[in-house]
């Protein structure tokens, strides 16, 4: 029986030498509500400091900034304010402005004021932001070019911009897929649009296969449409995307390369 | 499933009167499990045609020529024993054989080493294919002119269990191009114990059956021999070479083997050449045991296994490299007199890494994956613990195994198109799958009396599973749209079979099982897995339920002194059965989708027609029958045989045989798509001399006709191999000089 003993402690030794598997890294929660946001400006007045943050390049596409308001004479966070946002591209012969997203309320939200704009073509733009209707700053941002926003005219003759913002870092396996939809009703108004019904097909184009367990975008809000994509793999993913809406069809398309 | 202990017995209780030239071997043959004398039973040297009868106490006195002699002890109602008794060693007391009484034999084993009779050993065949292709109601599946799959009347891969000495390997290559067979060289095979049906539960629970190849170990019956061999075949100018040291002293033996082949590509019959079909591998092999004393010993074994460029005209691609190494550790202690009769325990580790592409193919004219290169890769580790402990007690004896193990496999690919504009895709086809399973069984034998044994296998399996790779888990998240948890199968599997001996010669045999086989890993995460025969790409099904089988086999044989004829029919119900599914256009998964039943049986012969004149012939056949989908299962053998005339005699063997099947009409066209295949019988010639006692030619000719044919197993109709010239020569260096 020793032997067996002997045995059996070699073969529990064997299996835990096996068995040891990789650790997951635990994640610490940011304490301040900037922390990970890159600081793009900073203005002040009088007794108010905007600093103005975003979270990804200032790129074509949907941008999100961050505005915090700082009190500066006890330096406290200023949690109520009426923020609003206007975007201005100056072409020469023509300025148009951009669809964009105000704070939903005049309350931070973490200590931040979020707005978001699509900036639909690349060049400089310049983005001005209103704090209580007195205050005001503009900073020119250079936006470089990406293939996320689509300017198509529907069967409607109507301009409509697409534009894709998940997933922006796409893996294997399903991705949360989000597009915003806007129509250009003038040169400086581009409300969002939220009655399209959006059929999605991704497929490998260089392989003619598409993926299962693909979910439609729906309609959540402000013009977000949020739905789910599977990747079976890395390569080059061609997401098309059928809108209609009342009368008209949109069809359009992103690469997605992962 | 015969324990061998004989050298053990022999070192220890062995006596000679050397007198010059002939020694007097006295010695008694007792029950294993009483320790009295067996009346009756019979000793018989091989070969020389000596022998003698034990007294009405089991003790019997033999004068025996000097030399190594294989010396066979037999008696009614029990399981003869073949020992190797060595001129040299000088003993002192008697020879002490127990015998243990004769059980079921569930296996039928294709004796390739063993110290057996000349006739019956297989040794001087060509490869371990070939010795597959010996057990009725085996067959192989073809891919290449390397490594067949074997498949047990109609089942294969996960259905069947290959393990090599009791150990599980998996291979690593997800287009099966590395059947476990590959692994063990026809030179390191002692022999290979077949299991049809599910009615042997003592290696696998697989539903279909099991092969485990025992290898050859280090021999103690001389101080040291060393033997070279080499052989050529025309089919594929395949060149062979290797070589074997064997040493011993009274305590520790060691064998060593070397073995490399060289093939270009093959020949079918009419001078096609198959393009992509040559292949270089080279197999060396390690044994050492130790004996503590007269009851302990210690094996430590290892087998390496390269091979490099082979090709695989049947798919899409070519393996380029193929490594695998397989530990094995055992202990194996013996008691004799006793109620516990030996507990064997043994760990193991192997890991098998599998490299293929295709950048040797024309991608740009095939009809899938066109413009796409594929290189892929896989691997697996197993590392397992394996204990076996037999109690005998008169007419009762029970074997307990207790059979652990955990295996992790790793599969991916790359596809990378011939345009630059097209970026490099990347998949993973198993992402770290890990199966613990643990299995415990109960092997019971009862034999009331010489003419009526029963046997009863009980099998309780256990076995967890999961995907660890992050990425293949969202892979397979995103497939099935679930989380994936840990799986937990038990499986509880149970067999039992009388036989009963109505006269001398005529045994009749029933057996039953009841079995539940686990899913392979592959089929619970594989991850589009490309199969050639239906051109579906497959993906795994982490929730499927275990294939259950219920099947009956019923068996007769007849045999005397001269003749052995042994009919067996069995019928297989399979619920559960795991099968593809069409999910999409190119896609299948994994699903039990079907309620299937396979029946079939095999019919075999032999008779002595004078001395040294033998006939043999073979004939299986399978009826596979898919209920779900009104339609044959795919990949059944047809009808197929073989026969064959031996003329043997003192240091020459030679025979002239066939092989042949019948038209396979019977496809399945729903679950996969298969083709009809026709008839073919092809001849071969095989002989085999001694030259003096030192070397050994071996030679013969296969597909005498050149006939081009294919089997209904080949892969994509690969043809079989054209009429082949081989010769072969092995030297004994110790016995030269
Ligand atoms: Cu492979």
């Amino acid at each position: 029986m020793r032997q067996l003993k002997l045995i059996i402690t070699i073969l529990f030794l064997l299996l835990a030498i096996s068995a040891c598997s990789e650790d997951n890294p635990v994640e610490n929660e940011a304490a301040d509500p900037a922390e990970g946001l890159t600081k793009i400006a900073e203005y002040s007045f009088s007794d108010t400091l905007a600093t103005l943050y975003t979270d990804a390049e200032i790129e074509t596409g949907y941008c999100k900034f961050y505005l915090k308001l700082t009190k500066v004479s006890d330096n406290s966070p200023i949690e109520n304010a009426a923020v609003s946002m206007k975007t201005l591209m100056d072409m020469g012969t023509m300025k148009h402005s951009s669809p964009m997203e105000n704070p939903a309320s005049n309350h931070a939200v973490n200590g931040l004021f979020e707005c978001a704009a699509v900036f639909i073509m690349s060049g400089m733009w310049e983005v001005t932001f209103v704090i209580n209707e007195g205050s005001e700053f503009t900073t020119s941002l250079d936006v470089s070019a990406t293939e996320r926003v689509r300017n198509i005219v529907g069967s409607d003759d109507k301009t409509y911009f697409v534009t894709l913002i998940e997933p922006m870092k796409p893996l294997v396996g399903m991705n949360d897929f989000e597009v915003c939809v806007h129509q250009r009703e003038s040169m400086t108004s581009f409300p969002a649009v939220e009655d399209v019904n959006i059929v999605m097909t991704p497929s490998m184009p260089s392989m003619g296969h598409g993926s299962p367990n693909n979910e439609n975008p729906v309609h959540k809000q402000n013009g977000h449409y949020l739905g789910k994509v599977n990747f079976t793999m890395t390569g080059d993913w061609l997401v098309e995307l059928y809108l209609s809406r009342a009368d008209s069809l949109l069809v359009t398309s992103f690469d997605i390369t992962l | 499933m015969n324990t061998k202990i004989i050298y053990l017995v022999m070192i220890s209780f062995l006596t000679v009167a050397s007198i010059t030239g002939q020694r007097q071997i006295r010695g008694e043959v007792t029950d294993a499990a009483s320790g009295k004398g067996i009346p009756f039973a019979n000793v018989l040297v091989l070969k020389e045609n000596i022998g003698a009868a034990c007294d009405e106490n089991g003790m019997f006195a033999l004068n025996l020529p000097s030399g190594t002699h294989n010396v066979k002890i037999s008696a009614v109602g029990y399981q003869p024993e073949t020992m190797l008794i060595n001129g040299e060693i000088k003993y002192n007391g008697e020879l002490k054989i127990r015998l243990k009484r004769k059980t079921i034999e569930l296996s039928e084993d294709v004796v390739i080493y063993a110290s057996e009779e000349p006739s019956k050993i297989e040794g001087w065949l060509n490869s371990t294919d070939d010795v597959m292709q010996k057990a009725e109601g085996v067959s192989l599946q073809r891919r290449g002119n390397y490594a067949l799959e074997p498949s047990i009347r109609g089942m294969s891969a996960g259905q069947i269990g290959v393990v090599v000495d009791g150990m599980k390997i998996f291979s690593a290559c997800v287009d099966r191009m590395d059947p476990v067979t590959a692994y063990v060289e026809v030179e390191n095979l002692r022999k290979m114990e077949v299991s049809k049906g599910a009615f042997d539960l003592t290696q696998t629970s697989g539903v279909g059956g099991t092969i485990n190849m025992v290898t050859q170990k280090a021999n103690f019956s001389t101080p040291l021999s060393v033997q070279a061999d080499m052989g050529y075949e025309s089919v594929s100018q395949l060149r062979r070479f290797g070589g074997e040291v064997n040493f011993s002293n009274a305590n520790l033996a060691v064998r060593g083997t070397y073995s490399m082949k060289n093939s270009s590509d093959y020949y079918a019959g009419n001078n096609a050449k198959i393009e992509n079909s040559g292949f270089n591998k080279n197999n060396y092999t390690l044994n050492f045991t130790n004996k503590f004393n007269n009851n302990h010993s210690l094996e430590f074994a290892f087998i390496g296994d390269n091979a490099y460029d082979i090709g695989y005209p049947s798919l899409l691609m070519d393996a380029t490299k193929a490594l695998s190494q397989i530990y094995r550790l055992e202990h194996k202690w013996n008691i004799p007199f006793s109620a516990l009769q030996y507990v064997n325990t043994k760990i193991y580790y192997n890991r098998i890494d599998h490299w293929m592409d295709d950048y040797k193919r024309d991608v740009t004219q095939r009809p899938v994956m066109t413009n796409m290169y594929m290189p892929m890769f896989g691997k697996t580790r197993t590392a397992g613990a394996m204990a076996e402990m037999l109690f005998l007690e008169n007419a009762h004896n029970l074997k307990v195994i207790l059979d652990l193990y955990r295996m992790s496999a790793f599969a991916d690919m790359t596809m990378i198109s011939v345009f630059d504009d097209v970026s490099d895709m990347y998949l993973i086809n198993i992402g770290d799958a890990v199966l613990n399973n643990g299995a415990v069984t109960f092997d019971y034998n009862w034999i009331p009396s010489g003419k009526l044994r029963f046997r009863v296998n009980l099998r309780y399996d256990v076995s967890f599973r999961n995907i660890h790779n992050k990425d293949a888990r969202r892979l397979l998240e995103g497939y099935w749209n679930e989380k994936i948890e840990e799986k937990k199968y038990g499986a509880f599997s149970f067999s039992g079979a009388l036989e009963y001996e109505f006269l001398k010669g005529v045994a009749f045999r029933l057996a039953l099982a009841q079995s539940e086989r686990l899913p392979t890993h592959i089929e619970n995460y594989g991850f589009y897995l490309y199969n050639y025969t239906d051109n579906y790409f497959y993906t795994g099904n982490p929730n499927l339920k275990t294939e259950l089988s219920r099947q009956i086999e019923l068996s007769t044989e007849f045999s005397s002194s001269s003749y052995r004829f042994s009919l067996s029919a069995f019928y297989n119900n399979v619920e559960n059965y795991i099968s593809g599914l069409l999910q999409s256009e190119e896609f299948k998964v994994f699903e039990n989708i079907s309620s299937a039943y396979l029946t079939g049986g095999e019919l075999s012969g032999k008779i002595d027609l004078t001395s040294g004149l033998k006939f043999s012939a073979g004939l299986s056949y399978v009826y596979g029958y898919n209920r779900e989908y009104d339609e044959p299962l795919p990949m059944i053998p047809p009808l197929e045989g073989n026969f064959a005339l031996h003329f043997f005699g003192n240091g020459y063997r030679f025979s002239f045989g066939g092989r042949f099947a019948g038209e396979q009409n019977r496809i399945a066209s729903a679950t996969t798509s298969e083709d009809k295949t026709a008839a073919f019988i092809v001849f071969a010639f095989r002989g085999q001399i001694d030259l003096r006692d030192y070397a050994e030619l071996k030679f013969g000719v296969e597909n005498v006709a050149d006939k081009y044919y294919n089997e209904h197993l080949a892969i994509n109709n690969l043809p079989g191999r054209g009429r082949n010239f081989y010769a072969g020569i092995s030297v004994l260096f110790d016995k030269l000089f």
